[in-house]
Protein backbone atom coordinates (compact mmCIF):
# COMPACT_ATOMS: atom_id res chain seq x y z
CA UNK A 1 0.00 0.00 0.00
CA UNK A 2 1.06 4.15 -0.28
CA UNK A 3 1.74 5.96 2.46
CA UNK A 4 2.09 10.24 2.12
CA UNK A 5 5.72 11.73 3.01
CA UNK A 6 4.88 15.39 3.58
CA UNK A 7 7.78 16.71 1.48
CA UNK A 8 8.78 17.42 -1.69
CA UNK A 9 11.25 14.70 -3.64
CA UNK A 10 12.94 17.70 -4.52
CA UNK A 11 12.54 21.45 -3.41
CA UNK A 12 10.32 24.06 -5.18
CA UNK A 13 10.52 27.36 -4.78
CA UNK A 14 9.70 29.94 -7.28
CA UNK A 15 9.64 33.35 -7.17
CA UNK A 16 7.75 35.13 -10.16
CA UNK A 17 4.68 34.05 -10.97
CA UNK A 18 4.29 32.96 -14.91
CA UNK A 19 1.14 31.31 -16.23
CA UNK A 20 2.91 31.06 -19.73
CA UNK A 21 5.37 28.94 -18.45
CA UNK A 22 2.91 27.15 -15.82
CA UNK A 23 1.31 26.31 -19.06
CA UNK A 24 4.09 24.32 -20.97
CA UNK A 25 5.21 22.63 -18.22
CA UNK A 26 1.82 21.29 -17.35
CA UNK A 27 2.75 18.75 -20.33
CA UNK A 28 4.60 16.87 -17.85
CA UNK A 29 1.44 17.04 -15.61
CA UNK A 30 -1.08 15.43 -18.00
CA UNK A 31 0.77 15.48 -21.77
CA UNK A 32 1.57 12.02 -23.42
CA UNK A 33 5.02 11.86 -22.25
CA UNK A 34 4.41 13.31 -18.78
CA UNK A 35 4.45 12.47 -14.84
CA UNK A 36 0.82 11.20 -14.69
CA UNK A 37 0.77 8.58 -17.56
CA UNK A 38 4.44 7.49 -16.54
CA UNK A 39 3.58 6.72 -13.37
CA UNK A 40 -0.10 4.88 -14.53
CA UNK A 41 2.37 3.10 -16.42
CA UNK A 42 4.87 1.05 -14.43
CA UNK A 43 1.82 0.82 -11.43
CA UNK A 44 -0.04 -1.18 -13.86
CA UNK A 45 2.93 -2.91 -15.60
CA UNK A 46 4.27 -4.21 -12.37
CA UNK A 47 1.65 -6.78 -11.91
CA UNK A 48 2.66 -9.00 -15.19
CA UNK A 49 6.25 -8.50 -14.55
CA UNK A 50 8.09 -12.45 -14.54
CA UNK A 51 10.81 -11.06 -12.44
CA UNK A 52 10.22 -10.33 -8.75
CA UNK A 53 12.98 -7.95 -9.00
CA UNK A 54 11.59 -5.94 -11.99
CA UNK A 55 8.45 -6.30 -10.41
CA UNK A 56 10.01 -3.66 -7.59
CA UNK A 57 11.40 -2.13 -9.73
CA UNK A 58 8.28 -0.41 -12.03
CA UNK A 59 6.93 -0.18 -8.34
CA UNK A 60 9.72 2.11 -7.05
CA UNK A 61 9.87 3.93 -10.33
CA UNK A 62 6.37 4.35 -10.10
CA UNK A 63 6.34 5.84 -6.86
CA UNK A 64 8.60 7.95 -7.74
CA UNK A 65 6.35 9.36 -10.68
CA UNK A 66 3.80 9.58 -8.08
CA UNK A 67 6.42 12.13 -6.25
CA UNK A 68 7.11 13.90 -9.56
CA UNK A 69 3.12 15.27 -10.22
CA UNK A 70 3.33 16.22 -7.15
CA UNK A 71 6.65 18.43 -7.94
CA UNK A 72 5.31 19.59 -11.26
CA UNK A 73 2.03 20.32 -9.59
CA UNK A 74 3.74 22.45 -6.88
CA UNK A 75 5.47 24.21 -9.58
CA UNK A 76 2.51 24.93 -11.72
CA UNK A 77 0.74 26.06 -8.57
CA UNK A 78 3.55 28.47 -7.66
CA UNK A 79 3.54 29.92 -11.07
CA UNK A 80 -0.28 30.57 -11.36
CA UNK A 81 -0.62 31.33 -7.65
CA UNK A 82 -2.00 35.15 -6.97
CA UNK A 83 -2.29 36.54 -10.50
CA UNK A 84 -5.32 38.12 -11.32
CA UNK A 85 -7.56 37.35 -14.54
CA UNK A 86 -6.12 40.33 -16.61
CA UNK A 87 -2.55 38.69 -15.69
CA UNK A 88 -3.53 35.55 -16.70
CA UNK A 89 -5.21 36.37 -20.00
CA UNK A 90 -2.20 39.11 -20.69
CA UNK A 91 -0.01 35.60 -20.05
CA UNK A 92 -1.99 33.31 -22.58
CA UNK A 93 -3.74 31.56 -19.55
CA UNK A 94 -7.45 32.42 -20.12
CA UNK A 95 -8.32 29.43 -22.61
CA UNK A 96 -7.34 27.25 -19.60
CA UNK A 97 -9.07 29.67 -16.78
CA UNK A 98 -12.57 29.49 -18.49
CA UNK A 99 -12.57 25.93 -17.64
CA UNK A 100 -10.26 25.46 -14.58
CA UNK A 101 -9.53 28.88 -12.92
CA UNK A 102 -6.41 28.16 -11.27
CA UNK A 103 -6.61 24.32 -10.25
CA UNK A 104 -4.58 21.74 -11.44
CA UNK A 105 -6.12 19.80 -13.87
CA UNK A 106 -3.86 17.38 -16.13
CA UNK A 107 -3.95 18.59 -19.74
CA UNK A 108 -0.98 18.55 -22.21
CA UNK A 109 0.64 22.08 -23.26
CA UNK A 110 -2.03 22.31 -26.19
CA UNK A 111 -4.43 22.06 -23.94
CA UNK A 112 -5.65 18.11 -24.95
CA UNK A 113 -6.55 16.39 -21.68
CA UNK A 114 -4.79 12.96 -19.82
CA UNK A 115 -5.50 10.07 -21.62
CA UNK A 116 -4.67 6.70 -21.07
CA UNK A 117 -4.21 5.94 -24.19
CA UNK A 118 -0.20 7.32 -24.12
CA UNK A 119 0.83 4.17 -22.70
CA UNK A 120 0.97 0.87 -22.38
CA UNK A 121 0.68 -2.07 -20.63
CA UNK A 122 0.95 -4.83 -22.77
CA UNK A 123 1.35 -7.93 -20.53
CA UNK A 124 5.02 -9.10 -22.43
CA UNK A 125 7.93 -8.26 -20.43
CA UNK A 126 10.22 -7.05 -23.44
CA UNK A 127 7.58 -5.29 -24.89
CA UNK A 128 6.54 -3.54 -21.88
CA UNK A 129 10.67 -2.79 -20.85
CA UNK A 130 11.09 -1.23 -24.13
CA UNK A 131 7.98 0.54 -23.99
CA UNK A 132 9.48 1.76 -20.55
CA UNK A 133 12.79 2.97 -22.55
CA UNK A 134 11.42 5.16 -25.05
CA UNK A 135 8.86 6.51 -22.00
CA UNK A 136 11.95 8.14 -20.34
CA UNK A 137 13.46 9.16 -23.72
CA UNK A 138 10.09 11.22 -24.44
CA UNK A 139 10.19 12.70 -21.09
CA UNK A 140 13.53 13.82 -21.37
CA UNK A 141 13.00 15.47 -24.55
CA UNK A 142 10.47 17.16 -23.25
CA UNK A 143 11.99 18.62 -20.35
CA UNK A 144 14.93 19.42 -22.85
CA UNK A 145 11.97 21.19 -24.68
CA UNK A 146 10.87 22.95 -21.39
CA UNK A 147 14.40 24.12 -20.91
CA UNK A 148 14.76 25.70 -24.60
CA UNK A 149 12.07 27.99 -23.38
CA UNK A 150 11.94 28.85 -19.93
CA UNK A 151 14.16 31.29 -18.29
CA UNK A 152 13.10 31.54 -14.83
CA UNK A 153 16.25 29.69 -12.77
CA UNK A 154 14.03 28.69 -10.14
CA UNK A 155 12.19 26.82 -12.36
CA UNK A 156 15.28 25.40 -14.62
CA UNK A 157 16.55 24.46 -11.44
CA UNK A 158 13.43 21.74 -10.49
CA UNK A 159 13.29 20.99 -14.44
CA UNK A 160 16.59 20.17 -14.28
CA UNK A 161 16.28 17.73 -11.76
CA UNK A 162 13.36 16.04 -12.91
CA UNK A 163 15.01 15.54 -16.21
CA UNK A 164 18.10 14.08 -14.85
CA UNK A 165 15.86 11.34 -12.94
CA UNK A 166 14.13 10.24 -16.89
CA UNK A 167 17.94 9.20 -17.72
CA UNK A 168 18.65 7.13 -14.44
CA UNK A 169 15.24 5.68 -14.77
CA UNK A 170 16.40 4.56 -18.00
CA UNK A 171 19.98 3.15 -17.18
CA UNK A 172 17.74 0.97 -14.70
CA UNK A 173 15.25 -0.08 -17.27
CA UNK A 174 17.63 -1.43 -19.71
CA UNK A 175 19.54 -3.40 -16.77
CA UNK A 176 15.87 -4.77 -16.09
CA UNK A 177 15.99 -5.59 -19.56
CA UNK A 178 19.02 -7.46 -19.57
CA UNK A 179 17.97 -9.24 -16.78
CA UNK A 180 15.05 -10.57 -18.62
CA UNK A 181 17.24 -11.34 -21.75
CA UNK A 182 19.67 -13.10 -19.25
CA UNK A 183 17.06 -15.54 -17.69
CA UNK A 184 15.93 -16.13 -21.79
CA UNK A 185 19.05 -16.77 -22.48
CA UNK A 186 19.50 -19.84 -19.70
CA UNK A 187 16.00 -21.09 -20.22
CA UNK A 188 14.16 -20.27 -23.49
CA UNK A 189 14.45 -24.07 -25.32
CA UNK A 190 15.84 -22.45 -28.44
CA UNK A 191 18.10 -19.24 -27.75
CA UNK A 192 17.85 -17.97 -31.46
CA UNK A 193 14.36 -17.26 -30.66
CA UNK A 194 13.50 -15.15 -27.79
CA UNK A 195 9.86 -14.91 -28.83
CA UNK A 196 8.76 -17.99 -29.16
CA UNK A 197 6.69 -17.46 -26.10
CA UNK A 198 5.89 -14.61 -23.57
CA UNK A 199 7.92 -14.57 -20.46
CA UNK A 200 4.93 -12.58 -18.55
CA UNK A 201 2.41 -15.03 -19.75
CA UNK A 202 3.73 -18.49 -20.48
CA UNK A 203 5.11 -20.64 -18.17
CA UNK A 204 8.68 -20.48 -18.14
CA UNK A 205 10.07 -23.36 -19.93
CA UNK A 206 12.98 -25.30 -18.71
CA UNK A 207 16.25 -26.42 -20.98
CA UNK A 208 17.69 -29.65 -20.64
CA UNK A 209 20.55 -29.11 -18.80
CA UNK A 210 23.85 -30.09 -20.50
CA UNK A 211 25.42 -32.83 -18.65
CA UNK A 212 28.42 -32.13 -16.51
CA UNK A 213 31.26 -31.46 -18.60
CA UNK A 214 30.11 -31.32 -21.39
CA UNK A 215 31.87 -28.81 -23.70
CA UNK A 216 31.06 -24.74 -23.02
CA UNK A 217 28.99 -23.72 -25.93
CA UNK A 218 27.60 -27.23 -26.74
CA UNK A 219 24.10 -26.34 -28.72
CA UNK A 220 21.00 -26.89 -26.06
CA UNK A 221 18.67 -26.89 -28.81
CA UNK A 222 15.92 -29.07 -28.10
CA UNK A 223 15.46 -32.43 -30.67
CA UNK B 1 -2.67 9.97 27.34
CA UNK B 2 -3.08 6.79 28.71
CA UNK B 3 -0.70 3.54 28.76
CA UNK B 4 -1.65 0.58 26.88
CA UNK B 5 -0.44 -2.61 28.37
CA UNK B 6 1.85 -4.08 25.66
CA UNK B 7 1.01 -6.19 22.53
CA UNK B 8 1.84 -9.69 22.70
CA UNK B 9 3.36 -9.52 19.04
CA UNK B 10 6.29 -11.85 19.14
CA UNK B 11 3.53 -14.97 20.40
CA UNK B 12 1.96 -14.36 17.15
CA UNK B 13 2.16 -16.68 13.84
CA UNK B 14 2.59 -14.66 10.66
CA UNK B 15 -1.09 -14.52 9.20
CA UNK B 16 -2.46 -13.07 13.05
CA UNK B 17 0.73 -11.08 12.76
CA UNK B 18 0.06 -9.59 9.03
CA UNK B 19 -3.17 -9.00 10.49
CA UNK B 20 -2.63 -7.10 13.10
CA UNK B 21 -0.48 -4.60 11.27
CA UNK B 22 -3.06 -3.94 8.60
CA UNK B 23 -5.99 -3.41 11.45
CA UNK B 24 -3.90 -1.15 13.10
CA UNK B 25 -3.50 0.66 9.71
CA UNK B 26 -6.70 0.59 8.93
CA UNK B 27 -7.18 2.37 12.22
CA UNK B 28 -4.44 4.76 11.45
CA UNK B 29 -5.98 5.49 7.98
CA UNK B 30 -9.37 5.97 9.41
CA UNK B 31 -8.54 8.19 11.99
CA UNK B 32 -6.84 10.60 10.11
CA UNK B 33 -9.61 11.12 7.53
CA UNK B 34 -11.57 11.84 10.67
CA UNK B 35 -9.05 14.00 11.97
CA UNK B 36 -8.97 16.23 8.73
CA UNK B 37 -12.35 17.51 8.87
CA UNK B 38 -12.00 17.24 13.09
CA UNK B 39 -8.96 18.72 13.22
CA UNK B 40 -9.38 19.31 17.27
CA UNK B 41 -10.95 16.48 18.36
CA UNK B 42 -8.66 15.19 21.33
CA UNK B 43 -10.19 11.50 21.84
CA UNK B 44 -9.85 10.93 18.30
CA UNK B 45 -6.09 12.30 18.36
CA UNK B 46 -5.12 10.12 21.65
CA UNK B 47 -6.66 7.47 19.49
CA UNK B 48 -4.56 7.73 16.61
CA UNK B 49 -1.37 8.11 18.45
CA UNK B 50 -2.50 4.74 20.24
CA UNK B 51 -3.06 3.17 17.09
CA UNK B 52 -0.03 4.55 15.75
CA UNK B 53 2.18 2.88 18.44
CA UNK B 54 0.31 -0.25 17.84
CA UNK B 55 1.18 -0.45 14.00
CA UNK B 56 4.75 0.41 13.95
CA UNK B 57 5.00 -2.30 16.97
CA UNK B 58 3.46 -4.66 15.06
CA UNK B 59 4.74 -3.87 11.72
CA UNK B 60 8.60 -3.80 13.45
CA UNK B 61 7.76 -7.05 15.42
CA UNK B 62 6.56 -8.75 11.37
CA UNK B 63 9.72 -7.26 10.04
CA UNK B 64 12.14 -9.04 12.14
CA UNK B 65 10.56 -12.56 11.88
CA UNK B 66 8.83 -12.42 8.19
CA UNK B 67 10.55 -9.56 6.21
CA UNK B 68 10.75 -5.97 5.81
CA UNK B 69 6.75 -3.98 4.86
CA UNK B 70 9.17 -0.89 4.41
CA UNK B 71 12.67 -0.04 3.04
CA UNK B 72 13.02 1.39 6.39
CA UNK B 73 13.14 -2.73 7.68
CA UNK B 74 15.07 -3.87 5.28
CA UNK B 75 18.70 -4.93 6.74
CA UNK B 76 22.54 -6.18 5.89
CA UNK B 77 21.86 -9.67 7.57
CA UNK B 78 18.88 -10.50 5.00
CA UNK B 79 20.01 -8.61 1.95
CA UNK B 80 18.11 -6.56 -0.55
CA UNK B 81 17.47 -10.28 -2.14
CA UNK B 82 14.96 -10.76 0.89
CA UNK B 83 13.00 -7.80 -0.47
CA UNK B 84 12.95 -7.59 -3.84
CA UNK B 85 12.91 -11.18 -4.60
CA UNK B 86 10.00 -12.38 -1.86
CA UNK B 87 6.37 -12.29 -2.59
CA UNK B 88 4.79 -8.58 -3.82
CA UNK B 89 1.99 -8.07 -1.98
CA UNK B 90 -0.56 -8.76 -5.10
CA UNK B 91 0.63 -12.48 -4.95
CA UNK B 92 -1.59 -14.94 -3.37
CA UNK B 93 0.91 -15.98 -1.01
CA UNK B 94 1.85 -12.34 0.37
CA UNK B 95 -1.73 -12.82 2.19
Amino acid sequence: MFQYEKALQYPVKIARPNAKLAKMIMSQLGGPNGELGASMRYLNQRYTMPLRELQGLLTDIGTEELSHMEMVSAVICQLTKGLTPEQLEAQGFADYFVDHTAGIYPVSAAGVPFNAATFQSTGDAITDLNEDLAAEQKARTTYDNILRLADDPDVRDVIRFLREREIVHYQRFGEGLRLIQEQLAKYAPDPENPYAFNTSFDPMPVRPQPRQGAPAGVSLRRK
Amino acid sequence: MMKKPSKSWDAMGKDELLRAVQANQFAVRDLMLYLDTHPTDANALSALMLRRQDYADAADAYAKRFGALTVMHVNDEDGWVAWSNTPWPWEKEAN
